[in-house]
């Protein structure tokens, strides 16, 4: 890939997904071209570049954004954030009112069914809680809807949660297998496709949790703060956004309150507050 | 056609029924040359080829000789068939030459006994037939198949009737006898192959048809086991075109056959995915060819299946290598970036302790400069106050003069008062009371004395006083130079803080900007493990996805190290590039990328919804 061709693959990615892609990615860009290029029987990224430009459905423009972003993805990853929406749950569990969280960069949907499984955990598989997972791509996203994943892929998941939320799907040797997420779960949690460069998002607001982790890493300082003060935004007071725990918000100006590992709150809900103390301490005193 | 020939020898007395009519004129009509005789020879009945052979009308010949009328080489002798059927009272055939024509017609004629009534031989039949062209033809054959000797292939020629006319060394030595003792057998008792005497005789076919036929069979001439062979039959023709015989070469295919049954083997196998199978012949020529170049194709597969299955091992390795690598780089960004947070916590915390720092010590500054501007106030009171005590002390000094004239002036009154006394004590009486003014006088003088010296004690007292306070004014005035100069110290020291914290400040800005830098190369990493672990997961079911592929064959892996030479023959599948490309578009086949139908993308429902 010549450095032009390199140059303009980037600025595509950057003007559409602020996407931040630096010198010495271009073995990369090259690969992730590649699958397109294949896909589309052509001869050359160049080739490709053409089409992409000259396309004016968006269509291949999507198909574009969607492998040359990064999906990858795992059950119940940065596990302690999981711990900390759980004890959030129970505090929400006495308000009485839905329950709202959005995975707001859900790939092929295994963050948004960890959350569901926690929620449901917590509230219940009947209780009145949704969860929300959007993606830039479109393939990822026909991932979490198919919502089936290979047996190798769910060693991250307890014991306990699997058998109650994952039903084999087909019988296979060693990872062979696969397994479905459970319809019961499945019902709470919806998928959507959303570019996290182009706020502001239409979004009712008030979540009580934002998932959005691992996208900040990606992207241009300029659209990272624009995007800092878009999550913010859509919290509900008290609302709490996760970030990736190698991600900070790199906004000084921001409201939101640092309240565990790149775990940030919107102020305003002393109650939660509380339960977090609480659940500080009892891990202070529980090491 | 016998009573018919019975009555033409009876000489027409007998009426011919009408069948024997009918028949004669077949007969006729018949366009080979047909003539009965009697048991002398006489000609009974000729027809009209026959008749047309001999040149005349067939009335002219009858009750001739035969043997005058056609001459043949079998006349009168024991070779004539037609003596020889009546004498055997059966069918007998036989080839001649007769002399009608310079030169001699080769004639074949065929004879049968004629019978009587009460079944006694009366004469023959016979039919001529003009095999002129069948011998021109067979002897043109001949000519051509006698270069046919020095063929290593087996080649025969037959007859009509399957009498090998002709064979060649090599045949005869399949046959496994000399080739002079095999002309005129049959070729059926000769090959014994499972065509002979079937409809898939190849050589009948092709005298049959007039076409080339092949076909292979199993020759069994010693009747062993059988050699394959594949043999080309072709008609051999008269000059009129009429078929006459047939020509055959016999290709001993036993080698071929087996080749070709163990290319089939090893095909078979290979389409069944075993690459373990060879071929073990020892063959020759071509063959050998044929085998060696398939054993080293399917070993060459082999080997480069064996890589590609130790390269996609490795692949495998390697991928779960990176993504191992990958995660303890983004297990380390999460730890830097924690490390991060709390550093950017402490720094603000210290930024926010060095601008109180600074605040107070511009407070300190302000307080100092303040005590600074009292303290000067204080000793330039202190100095005025220095003079006012010189003045007090002056005024002190000029009041004791004062004291001075009055004690004069009470001295001089004590005087006047005893002068005074004197002249009343010569007044006497008169003078008493004046006397006692007198005394009154030198009373109030003495009490002058008295307050004037009282009073200059106190002068003196205070004027001792005055001294003294203007020795404590100069070192109270010392003593405020004294804070005024440590003042301006504090001052210069709380300067010197504030700007310390200034520095602090700008130290710290400078702290968390390298933070930030950190905080953004902490991210990158995060962003590129991130992309390796997605990588390394593609990579490891690519590499899965090539094992299973390359797992479907069967492969013989106690190889040792691939010979060279297949190396560089086969450096294609070692391609790289060519192997992903084949690669990806298997895995692009295998994952269909249409959202739409897995999910509704109801993305503004879903979304504005929530």
């Amino acid at each position: 890939m010549t450095p032009e061709l390199f140059r303009r693959f980037c600025a595509l990615a950057n003007d559409h997904a602020g996407l931040n892609l630096q010198r010495g990615k271009e073995a990369m860009v090259a690969a992730r071209v590649g699958k397109r290029v294949r896909a589309l029987g052509l001869k050359s990224a160049a080739a490709y570049l053409e089409r992409l430009e000259a396309d004016g459905s968006g269509e291949e423009l999507a198909a574009f954004l969607g492998v040359i972003t990064t999906s990858f993805t795992g059950f119940f990853r940065e596990p302690e954030h999981f711990d900390i929406l759980a004890r959030a749950a129970a505090v929400w569990a006495r308000r009485r009112t839905p329950v709202r969280v959005w995975s707001a960069a859900v790939a092929s949907g295994e963050e948004a069914y960890s959350i569901a499984m926690t929620l449901a955990t917590t509230l219940g598989e009947d209780g009145d809680w949704r969860v929300l997972g959007t993606d830039i791509s479109a393939p990822a996203l026909a991932e979490a809807g198919r919502a089936v994943y290979a047996a190798e892929r769910l060693g991250s998941i307890h014991p306990t949660l699997r058998r109650q939320f994952l039903r084999l799907q087909r019988r296979g040797r060693d990872a062979g297998a696969t397994f479905a997420i459970s319809p019961r779960l499945r019902r709470h949690v919806a998928f959507g496709r959303l570019n996290l460069a182009g706020p502001p998002f239409r979004l009712r607001g008030g979540h009580d949790a934002i998932f959005c982790r691992n996208v900040m890493i990606y992207l241009t300082a300029e659209v990272r703060a624009e995007l800092g003060a878009e999550l913010a935004r859509l919290l509900r007071p008290g609302g709490r956004l996760f970030l990736a725990h190698s991600e900070t918000l790199a906004d000084p100006s921001t409201e939101l309150e640092l309240v565990g590992p790149s775990v940030r709150m919107r102020p305003g809900d002393p109650l939660l507050r509380a339960a977090l103390a609480e659940g500080k301490e009892r891990r202070a005193t529980g090491h | 056609m016998a009573r018919r020939a019975a009555s033409k020898k009876g000489n027409g007395k007998q009426r011919p029924q009408d069948g024997t009519h009918h028949a004669t004129a077949y007969l006729h009509a018949v366009p080979t040359p047909i003539v009965a005789v009697d048991t002398a020879f006489t000609v009974t009945f000729i027809n009209q080829a026959g008749a047309a052979l001999l040149g005349g009308a067939p009335a002219s010949f009858l009750g001739r000789k035969c043997f005058e009328l056609f001459k043949t080489t079998h006349c009168h002798t024991a070779e004539c068939r037609c003596a020889q059927a009546m004498q055997r009272g059966e069918a007998r055939e036989g080839e001649t030459t007769s002399q009608i024509v310079a030169g001699g017609l080769p004639i074949r004629y065929t004879a049968a006994p004629l019978r009587g009534p009460r079944g006694e031989i009366i004469g023959a039949i016979e039919y001529i037939v003009d095999v002129t062209e069948t011998h021109r033809a067979l002897s043109q054959a001949a000519e051509k198949v006698a270069h046919l000797d020095n063929i290593p292939t087996p080649v025969l020629a037959v007859d009509r009737d399957l009498n090998v006319t002709y064979i060649n060394p090599a045949g005869a030595s399949l046959v496994g006898q000399p080739a002079a003792s095999l002309c005129g057998r049959k070729c059926f008792e000769l090959f014994r192959t499972t065509h002979c005497n079937t409809p898939e005789c190849r050589i009948m076919q092709a005298m049959s048809s007039g076409q080339v036929r092949r076909g292979e069979a199993v020759a069994r001439p010693n009747g062993n086991a059988g050699t394959p062979i594949e043999y080309t039959a072709a008609p051999i023709r008269g000059v009129t075109g009429q078929i006459i015989g047939g020509l055959e070469y016999v290709v001993d295919i036993s080698e071929r056959k087996a080749v070709l049954e163990e290319i089939t083997r090893i095909v078979g196998e290979l389409a069944n995915a075993n690459l373990t199978v060879r071929s073990r012949g020892t063959y020759s020529g071509d063959f050998l060819a044929i085998t060696d170049h398939l054993n080293r194709g399917v070993g060459a597969v082999n080997d480069a299946m064996g890589q590609v299955a130790d390269a996609a091992d490795q692949v495998s390795a390697a991928a779960s290598q990176i993504a191992t690598g990958a995660q303890a780089v983004a297990e380390g960004a999460s730890e830097q970036a924690s490390a991060i947070e709390e550093t950017s916590s402490s720094m603000k915390e210290m930024a926010d302790v060095t601008e109180r720092n600074a605040d107070s010590a511009r407070h300190a500054d302000q307080v100092a400069q303040s005590a600074r501007a009292t303290a000067a106030a204080g000793g330039a009171a202190v100095t005025r106050m220095i003079d006012a005590v010189a003045k007090i002390r002056a005024s002190s000094a000029a009041t004791a003069e004062i004291i001075r004239d009055i004690n004069e002036i009470a001295f001089q009154t004590n005087l006047l008062a005893l002068n005074a006394a004197v002249e009343a004590a010569r007044a006497g009486e008169a003078g008493r009371g004046f006397a006692v003014v007198a005394e009154e006088v030198r009373n109030l003088a003495m009490r002058a004395k008295e307050a004037a010296r009282r009073t200059e004690e106190l002068i003196k007292g205070a004027m001792e006083l005055a001294d003294g306070g203007t020795a404590i004014s100069a070192e109270v005035n010392t003593k405020f130079t004294d804070i005024v100069d440590k003042v301006d110290k504090l001052s210069d020291a709380v300067g010197g803080i504030a700007r310390a914290s200034d520095e602090q400040a700008h130290g710290i800005a400078q702290v968390n900007k390298a933070v930030a830098q950190m905080d953004q190369v902490t991210q990158r990493n995060a962003a590129s493990s991130e992309e390796s672990s997605s990588a390394a997961e593609e990579l490891a079911a690519q590499a899965d996805e090539l094992a299973a592929l390359v797992g479907r064959f069967q492969l013989t892996r106690s190889a040792p190290a691939p010979r060279p030479a297949l190396q560089d023959q086969h450096a294609g599948p070692a391609d790289p590039a060519r192997r992903s490309s084949r690669q990806s578009r298997r895995l692009n086949g295998r994952r269909p990328v249409d959202p739409a139908a897995v999910i509704p993308l109801t993305d503004e429902e879903n979304v504005a919804d929530f």
